[in-house]
């Protein structure tokens, strides 16, 4: 039999996945354009000055145009009320709207995980609390409760991010715990602990390794959601309309009233922006999903 | 199915004949070629053992030759099956098809010759093969009862036996009742033979059978039994007109129409039921009635077994097919198993191909023995020869290793070296880095199957 | 276990969550503070101070914590939930929920059937037709579908049904409300807001009533907002579908079923399907969960006076009352559906109906 050259598992399975992964139209594009808008959120933060983009914190207005235009080549995407050009809105907007569902899910699904592999790892009256506080979560539509925390805690982007955190876990919870739980009957993690290994090595070492690959689905599925939550929170009031908050939510709202008398751009630009990330994050993630299931990686 | 078939026939019918199979399945990594041209011959009533190594492709062959091949991941390439005269292998390549461009392969189908391809084969499948499966865990549906699993294929194929069944019970005279009767319990097969050509008579003498043959009874209580057959209820005149008219194959307008359909079919669907009790009878479980009406997942493993040999058999197959039946089950039940099997061997015409890792099952259910050998048959005659003069290299060596007083206080005989990549096998014969009469025409041919006594094969150049 | 164990299992179960979800709602109206708390209930005629003294007594805003909470719940399980002062209704939460939690209801559920009866047979072809024309298309369908901000799809479906934009021809939706306003006129069982007795729920009234020509205008104000509630769901439900019958026609059982020369629609429709839907279900309350919160944006933009309605109405307003009482609501319907899932599951899968 010819030698094999020893390489790291872990290096050959991510460079299959990869492999897998990009194998899909579908796929590539996704992961194009989600690297397209972080190169523009990126920039945004950084240089905004790149893109012809000043002021990236608000929306800026001009009082001067009070009726919405309709796109032209010194507004690709239209203006809206009040004289607020859409392109540059949707730009800025960006860094916004990715910005905050980077930061929900990371920590929602640090977090979630974490309490997800201790509930599962030590069981018992641990697991049956958490499991109790992610029903209770999981009572309420997410939807539902976000309002309920924006509306009596503050309607900042701060507090509404901390809160959709705090709704979010549940979930990586319940999925890290669903998977530890059949990884800990495995021998495997008997033998470790047969030979001594402490507690948190097995927890990190061996059985969190094995649960990431629906978290990193999961993580791809709720990038996409938490944009258009924070879309739609804005969009029924919770940004109130004199803050200018470069948001695609917000500039939909403002833009709906006008929508309706036949001002299309208004929302169809904004809309498509969430829609062209949503669907492109979407897309990655199910393509994670097919790439990292064991059965298709034969 | 109770058949009284004399076992001293010198003449041989084939009934299966497979002929340079080839399949091939489509993997990541490349194209695993699982069966790179097998020959094999199952003649009827006879038990065809197959042996080998895991991973040889014998679970491959019995899938290729059912058409049970998943056409998302491998297919036939080459070669053909025959089934008792008719071509199994019609379709093979234009239903499903592997296209290879350089390194990178992809595995087409064509979704309508697909299915018509699935369509011939649904004519034999359940009704003249038949398969059991490895792990009856999973191999039964879990969430149909046991009365719908076992009553499914009878209902499907075998309506009109159905509606004879009845009609034995309802219309057989006295006389000839009481004669039939007479001949079984004194198992005079003369008399009987001569009943065979009315298949109402013919079905009479089945049902007969199955009582007489229970273990469960004594020779009274079967009496008694069989005396019941006479004594069912008789059915409207209208109902035993249906069940004639079916059975001989006229469903007319009438019986068609909705309400009456349903009135009718009730009659056939207990009989369904009634046989299902019957064959869960036959295969040991001792209370059918009970069970029939349970969920797969209420019983063991053995009795899954069970219920999957009985859905093997429920419709008479001339061929069973047993990929490795007992593997899963522990040694007790194993044997019980086998016992079974062997019983159902002797009580019925069918051929079964039994395939086994286990040389010792072998031993005591087959009467010829094919061993596998990475996707070839290297060797292949009666159990004797097989087990006495085995002449491959690989045989010898499987032999060699099974453990016996003789050798407890040696090392264990390991063949060494271990089954080659599929994907890029060895060229010419597929074991010679592993033998050690290995010369070189061994590296670039492969060997053909040769007779080198009567009935038995080898595909090797020692010969 | 046995079915009755788990039922009963199931049962004491919500004990917890109930608690825990008034809970929840107590500690964030306590979280906005005292004056977001009393504000529904200030008469702007009378002294702001005097009020706030006497409001701050009634609700032992002062206490410590537990004994606020002890005062909540005794006020919720007698029926006092406060007051909501909104645009679309101000008075008793009670009343406002009975009036508007029955509309919410006939949306929902319109939606989910719609939702499910596209989404479980389109899931199941996708499946059998892996990979051909009619599963690329519905995935594409479903990927579009839960990418779509909802406020974006109701402004389409308008766009195209409701007004004349696109094609006069398609014009055959209306826009807001249960039900033609020039119907409701004079109708003595539908009040000022356009809520229905005895029922509320409008559809069910007409027929009640005998009226028919309400009864078929309540289904064309229905249908829209109730479509485009379902595309999101359609999305999901189809696509878990899809995944679970293509694990189901993986498994040894669809192999048995075929070689017993069963035809490949028997095989599909009763060997794989059936378990195919098992794990549907149980993600059926996940997805009733999306489907009440979208109700809140589709009862925005289609003026569909339900729970949601009032939710953004509350919103606008600074409505603490309007805000606990719809959170509450929501909450109950949600855990009333997952309930009826999962006994819905342990009736369909006979290895938990019949215990062991």
């Amino acid at each position: 039999m010819a030698e094999q050259k020893k390489r790291n598992p872990r290096i050959e399975s991510f460079i299959l996945t990869l492999k897998i992964l990009f194998q899909s139209p579908a796929s590539v594009f996704g992961v194009v354009v989600v690297l397209f808008y972080i190169a523009i959120a990126l920039i945004d933060q950084f240089d905004p000055s790149l893109i012809g983009l000043t002021n990236v914190n608000y929306l800026t207005p001009n009082f001067t145009i009070p009726e919405p235009l309709p796109p032209s080549p010194a507004h690709p995407f239209g203006t809206v009320y009040p004289g607020i050009d859409i392109y540059t809105g949707i730009l800025k907007a960006i860094r916004i709207d990715i910005g905050f569902s980077v930061f929900v899910v990371v920590f929602g699904s640090v977090s979630g995980v974490l309490i997800g592999i201790i509930s599962a790892y030590f069981g018992g009256w641990v697991d049956e609390i958490v499991m109790r506080i992610t029903d209770i979560f999981f009572s309420i539509p997410y939807l539902v409760l976000a309002i309920a925390i924006g509306f009596f805690m503050g309607r900042t982007l701060l507090i509404l991010s901390v809160g959709l955190i705090i709704i979010w876990w549940p979930i990586y919870a319940r999925v890290v715990r669903g998977q530890a739980l059949s990884i800990k009957e495995q021998t495997y993690v008997e033998a470790a602990r047969a030979s001594g290994v402490g507690n948190t090595k097995i927890m990190f070492r061996h059985i969190l390794p094995n649960t990431l690959a629906p978290i990193f689905v999961q993580f791809s599925f709720d990038l996409a959601t938490i944009v258009l939550t924070l879309a739609t929170l804005n969009f029924i009031g919770f940004a109130p309309s004199n803050s200018f908050l470069p948001d695609m939510g917000y500039l939909s709202a403002i833009g709906y009233e006008y929508a309706v008398v036949g001002d299309w751009w208004t929302i169809v630009f904004p809309g498509f922006g969430l829609l062209l990330f949503a669907l492109a994050m979407n897309l990655v993630g199910d393509g994670l999903r097919d790439a990292l299931d064991p059965r298709l990686r034969r | 199915m109770i058949a009284l078939v004399e076992n001293n026939d010198e003449k041989r019918d084939p009934l299966v004949i497979v002929e340079n199979l080839k399949t091939n399945f489509v993997t990541w990594k490349g194209v695993v070629k699982a069966l790179d041209g097998v020959n094999l011959t199952i003649y009827k009533g006879e038990t065809l053992g197959l042996v080998g190594e895991t991973g040889c492709g014998k679970s491959v062959t019995s899938l290729s030759i059912m058409g049970l091949l998943s056409p998302t991941e491998g297919t036939i390439v080459e070669g053909k099956i025959t089934f008792d005269g008719n071509d199994l292998t019609k379709f093979v390549g234009k239903d499903v098809w592997i296209k290879e461009k350089g390194k990178k392969a992809k595995i087409k189908s064509r979704r309508r010759i697909y299915k018509k391809a699935q369509e011939y084969l649904n004519q034999f499948r359940g009704k003249y093969m038949s398969m059991i499966f490895q792990e009856p865990m999973t191999a039964i549906n879990p969430v149909l009862s046991i009365q719908y699993q076992l009553t499914e294929p009878l209902l499907h194929h075998q309506k009109k036996e159905l509606a004879t069944r009845i009609l034995a019970r309802q219309k057989v005279k006295q006389e000839d009742f009481m004669a039939i009767k007479n001949a079984i319990m004194s198992e005079n097969k003369e008399v009987l033979k001569s009943y065979y050509d009315n298949p109402i008579y013919y079905s009479l003498i089945m049902q007969m059978n199955s009582i007489f043959y229970r273990k469960d009874l004594t020779l009274l209580q079967k009496n008694e039994l069989i005396d019941e057959l006479a004594k069912e209820k008789r059915l409207s005149s209208f109902r035993l007109k249906f069940l004639e008219d079916y059975s001989n194959g006229r469903n007319k307008i009438i019986y068609r129409l909705p309400g009456i359909n349903g009135y009718l079919m009730r009659t056939i669907n207990k009989e369904a039921e009634r046989r299902a009790i019957e064959l869960l009878r036959m295969v040991g479980i001792y209370d059918p009635e009970t069970i029939i009406k349970e969920y797969p997942h209420e019983l063991s493993g053995g009795m899954r077994q069970r219920v999957m040999i009985a859905m093997a058999l429920s419709c008479d197959p001339k061929l069973l097919i047993a990929d490795e039946p007992t593997t899963a089950l522990d040694v007790t039940t194993q044997a019980q198993i086998l016992d079974l099997m062997k019983d159902l061997k002797e009580r019925t015409s069918a051929s079964i191909l039994f395939i086994t890792h286990d040389l010792g099952v072998i031993s005591d259910m087959a009467d010829r023995v094919a061993v596998m050998y990475a996707g070839n048959i290297v060797e292949i005659g009666n159990k004797m020869d097989i087990f006495y003069n085995p002449k491959h290299p690989y045989t010898q060596g499987l032999l060699r290793s099974i453990p016996t007083e003789k050798t407890m206080k040696e090392k264990l005989h390991v063949i060494p070296g271990s089954i080659p990549n599929l994907i890029n096998p060895p060229p010419g014969c597929r074991f010679h880095p592993r033998c050690e009469h290995a010369m070189e025409i061994c590296s670039k041919e492969k060997p053909p199957m040769k007779e080198i006594e009567k009935d038995h094969y080898v595909a090797c150049w020692l010969y | 276990m046995k079915l009755s164990t788990y039922i009963i299992r199931r049962v004491l179960v919500l004990i917890p969550t109930l608690i825990g979800l008034s809970l929840i709602v107590f500690l964030l109206t306590r979280a906005g503070g005292i004056n977001m708390i009393i504000a529904s209930y200030i008469n702007p005629h009378l002294p702001y101070a005097v009020q706030r003294a006497m409001l701050i007594k009634e609700f032992h805003l002062n206490d410590p914590l537990w004994v606020q909470y002890y005062y909540y719940m005794m006020g919720l399980l007698q029926g006092n939930w406060g007051y909501t002062r909104t645009a679309i209704y101000s008075g008793p939460v009670t009343t406002a929920i009975s009036m508007f939690l029955p509309n919410t209801i006939q949306l929902s559920i319109v939606a989910f059937i719609i939702a499910v009866v596209i989404a479980i047979p389109a899931g199941q072809e996708s499946a059998v037709r892996k990979n051909s024309f009619v599963d690329q298309f519905s995935r594409f369908i479903a990927f579009v579908g839960i990418s779509l901000p909802v406020f974006w799809l109701a402004q389409i479906l308008s766009e195209i049904f409701a007004t004349p934009t696109i094609s006069p021809a398609l014009n055959i939706l209306p826009l807001s409300g249960t039900v033609d306003a020039t119907l409701m006129a004079g109708v003595p069982w539908i009040n000022s807001i356009g809520v229905s007795s005895p029922t509320h729920i409008m559809m069910i009234d007409a027929l009640l009533h005998g009226d028919l020509p309400i009864f078929f205008s309540s289904i064309r104000h229905v249908i829209l907002p109730a479509a485009t509630l379902a595309f999101t769901s359609i999305a999901g439900i189809m696509r878990y579908m899809r995944a679970s019958m293509v694990e189901s026609l993986n498994q040894d059982y669809v192999k048995t079923a075929r070689s017993k020369g069963l035809p490949e629609k028997v095989v599909i429709k009763v060997h794989a399907r059936k378990n195919a839907l098992i794990p549907v279900v149980t993600i059926l309350g996940l997805l009733f969960a999306g489907l009440l919160g979208g109700v809140v944006v589709i009862e925005d933009l289609f003026s569909y006076p339900g729970m949601g309605l009032w939710t953004v109405d509350a919103i606008l307003g600074y409505d603490s009352g309007g805000i606990m009482g719809t959170t509450i609501v929501f909450g109950l319907i949600l855990v009333t559906a997952n309930f009826i899932v999962d006994l819905l599951y342990a009736w369909i899968d006979p290895r938990i109906r019949l215990g062991e």
